[in-house]
């Protein structure tokens, strides 16, 4: 359904990102691993065109989009079938909870108001903040404001939805309920990629493991394989550091 | 030292009856001003367009480092003889002397407030962010919608206590358009001051006039502050 082949992104000097290939069939739900500046949130902001590719190609159901110089019109089609979840959730400030999710359903998928709504409210029903829906983001704690997020980006029924660190910027106690709303989406077949520190989601919820460094995948794999059996020995270490903290706090 | 009440009277009501040339000025002004210097706003906090930044940069440096008065004799010395230049060139059926000072001193006043004003939005605009930007682009607006819905409202809402600020600079500005013979509230006051030699009673009368109005306009920007308040990040 997803399919990148040849991704490469350079900031100035700093290659980022080298020639990354990624497939995603319908149903998926891929964790990409890594250390701090392997490129995992570049590669998904390359896909949403947050940010523009140097090299490498996107092809996305029926249509193959050279990612450095795509049109506006292929940029709209990937933005109306993938959707973003970001680490610091982005709510529209002056929006409303509801509003922020018809917002882009209305202005950017040309959905007439009223069924927008209506779709608005089923979507916060899903992640429990149907009587939230009139509350400013100032008026939410970061978890809530992570699940207005995700309703936001399950309205439009896109083919995948990227999220970038999900979780990252919430206290501890509040990261259950947004793991909790991503184990369901992901039970229900939604596809999504993932870019996580949480190794346990990845390891039971994710159909896929990446692991990335450097801006290059090196090893990708079934989870439990990745998690018990790791190949590369960057792998292993990362996996040991990670390990080993979650013993420490434990 | 003794006021003459009964002048005092009189120009009050001289005063009050330029109070609406005083706000068709302003209101004009602001009306030419806000929507460009949002502009220019926009296009300054942008990564594109280097020479256009560079240009509209120096003009903001030319406006803030000269006085109002200066722009206003300059222009009001140089802008007459330009048009005259330019309808005979083009051979228009107009009179330049014809012109009302008043349309020279809207044009003034723009001039500097676009530039004012530039810099209050560039504020707000920072405040706002690229995160609400991608967002906007990652729920599928358009640049241009991602603007009008989303970035301007939370820019200007975080400007509204700089803004009623420059709005009332605006209206004490306009004062000096009795440098150009415009009959506002300053000039039309002076003017009588000037045949009795009662300037204090006619001053204080104006500095009493000019209080209430951007009393008024401060009252009007609290309730509008209040009015957004309810998406402001509360701190």
């Amino acid at each position: 359904m997803l399919e990148l082949s040849g991704v490469g992104k350079s900031f100035g000097k700093n290659e980022i990102l080298r020639d990354v290939n990624l497939k995603v069939a319908a149903g998926d739900v891929i964790a990409i691993l890594g250390p701090s500046g392997s490129g995992k949130t570049t590669l998904l902001r390359c896909i949403n065109f947050l940010e523009i590719a140097d090299q490498g190609t996107m092809v996305l159901e029926d249509r193959t989009i050279q990612l450095p110089r795509a049109k506006k019109s292929e940029v709209a089609f990937v933005r109306q079938k993938t959707s973003f979840v970001f680490q610091n959730y982005n709510l529209f400030n002056n929006k409303t909870a509801l509003e922020n999710v018809t917002e882009g359903l209305i202005y950017g998928r040309k959905i007439p108001a009223k069924t927008a709504k209506e779709i608005g409210r089923k979507a916060l029903e899903k992640v429990g903040m149907a009587d939230r829906s009139d509350f400013y983001p100032s008026q939410l704690s970061g978890g809530q404001q992570q699940r207005v997020g995700i309703a936001r980006a399950i309205a439009g029924n896109p083919d995948v939805i990227l999220f970038d660190e999900p979780t990252s910027a919430l206290d501890p106690e509040l990261i259950g309920e947004v793991l909790s709303i991503m184990k369901k989406l992901a039970q229900e077949g939604t596809t999504m990629i993932v870019v996580t520190h949480e190794m346990s989601f990845a390891q039971s919820v994710a159909t896929k493991a990446i692991f990335m460094d450097g801006g290059v995948i090196l090893e990708e794999g079934e989870p439990h394989e990745f998690f018990v059996r790791p190949r590369h020995e960057r792998t292993k270490q990362f996996l040991r550091s990670i390990l080993y903290e979650m013993e420490y706090t434990i | 030292m003794s006021l003459d009440f009964a002048f005092m009277k009189s120009s009050f009501f001289l005063a009050a009856g330029a109070v609406p040339l005083t706000l068709f000025i302003t209101a004009m002004t602001l009306l030419a001003s806000l929507p460009l210097a949002f502009i220019i706003a926009v296009a300054r906090s942008g990564q594109k367009g280097k020479v256009l930044n560079l240009i509209f940069s120096l003009y903001v440096s030319a406006v803030r480092g000269t006085p109002i008065i200066v722009q206003i004799l300059i222009i009001y010395t140089m802008l007459p003889d330009l048009l005259k230049f330019l309808i005979e060139k083009l051979g228009l059926p107009f009179d330049v002397y014809a012109i009302n000072n008043v349309f020279y001193a809207i044009l003034i006043f723009s001039f500097s407030s676009i530039a004012f004003l530039s810099e209050v939005f560039r504020a707000g605009l920072r405040a706002v962010g690229r995160s609400q930007y991608e967002a906007a682009l990652a729920a599928g607006l358009s640049g241009f919608r991602a603007y009008t819905r989303i970035i301007a409202p939370q820019a200007v809402s975080a400007v509204l206590p700089v803004l009623c600020t420059s709005v009332n600079n605006l209206i004490k500005m306009t004062s000096l358009c009795f440098a150009i013979a415009v009959n506002e509230i300053t000039g039309v006051v002076r003017v009588a001051a000037s045949r009795n030699l009662h300037f204090v009673e006619g001053f204080l009368i104006i500095a009493a006039i000019y209080v209430l109005i951007c009393l008024t306009v401060e009252w009007g920007f609290k309730i509008l502050e209040n009015k957004v308040r309810a998406h402001k990040v509360s701190a």
